[in-house]
């Protein structure tokens, strides 16, 4: 590789991301003009970010999804609604006996 | 958010495990395609989605819905692949290493270098390709890697890379353009053997 399209090339990201300016824009347009070269490594450039881009996405294998379902079964129990209930019916009761019992002492 | 997933979030907050199914169910492909993508092996990937899967149901009650569920839960899974990868502290590839492909004799290579994007086999209809690239984007370094899948693949903007790797936007640039020409090469080399067979 000749030195020169060297240093072209390393623009060739910034460039597909249209963030040269215009100057270093132009240069690297007029040796694309005159290097096929670097015009075959700018679009071999351009597709292999497409073709990245276009990767599907993975399937969540079936046991998986089930083995997280399971384990969030295990964790994480939902506390019996009427538990708060009774705890906090005796925390009332008690408070109100200490109201009680001050008043009684006033 | 929209208003269907906000009742799914509202209903996942109180505990109501198949509302959080049917969230998961949406976002689970992507996330595990990303942390696999990230860590490079299925195996993490699937330790990411269960640990984030977990901690999100747990969490969720804090969630406050500024953000998508997708988004939230995508973070909690990248938080958790960037912690795996500093646990497993890979040794450092050198680039040349990566990049240079050396004759018996030591010296280097010259590629000629040929256009092959309008090659037919250059789609992801082409197992093979689909294949090698999958493999060749697990067999970047740790560095190139992430912010290559957190930007080309999941799309995320420069400087959101920059932030969740605690980096300079101008070091995610350099570190894109390394992955995106290591790629370029790996595939290069592909076709090259493709024209002679």
């Amino acid at each position: 590789m000749v030195i020169i399209c060297r240093r072209y090339r390393i623009s060739l990201s910034a460039y597909l991301e249209n963030e040269l300016d215009a100057n270093r824009n132009r240069l690297l347009e007029e040796h694309l003009v005159n290097c096929p070269e670097c015009i075959a490594v700018l679009e071999t450039f351009r597709k292999t970010i497409a073709l990245c881009r276009d990767l599907p996405l993975l399937p969540v294998p079936d046991e998986l999804h089930s083995r997280i379902m399971q384990l969030l079964e295990e964790e994480f129990q939902p506390q019996p609604p009427t538990l708060h209930l009774i705890i906090r019916k005796r925390k009332t009761t008690r408070k109100n006996k200490g109201a009680k019992s001050k008043k009684k002492q006033g | 958010m929209e208003k269907k997933e906000a009742v799914l979030v509202s209903r996942a907050k109180g505990g109501d495990r198949e509302a959080f199914e049917i969230l998961l169910k949406k976002y689970e492909a992507r996330t595990y395609s990303s942390a696999y993508r990230i860590l490079g092996n299925r195996s993490d990937a699937a330790d990411v989605l269960q640990e984030a899967s977990l901690s999100a149901f747990q969490a969720l009650p804090k969630f406050s819905g500024r953000s998508s569920f997708g988004t939230w839960f995508y973070r909690i899974a990248i938080n958790l692949c960037l912690l795996k990868l500093r646990k497993q502290k890979k040794a450092p590839v050198s680039l040349e290493a990566m990049t240079t492909i050396r004759k018996d004799n030591g010296k280097e290579q010259s590629f000629e270098i040929t256009d092959w994007s309008h090659n037919p086999a250059a789609s992801l209809a082409n197992t093979e390709l689909k294949e090698l690239l999958e493999k060749n984007i697990a067999g970047l370094p740790d560095i190139y890697r992430t912010p290559f899948v957190l930007y080309e693949i999941e799309d995320l903007p420069v400087k959101e890379v920059a932030r969740i790797l605690k980096i300079s936007e101008s070091a995610v640039k350099t570190r894109l353009h390394r992955s995106r020409s290591l790629l370029r090469e790996k595939l290069s080399h592909y076709f090259k053997h493709l024209k002679r067979y």
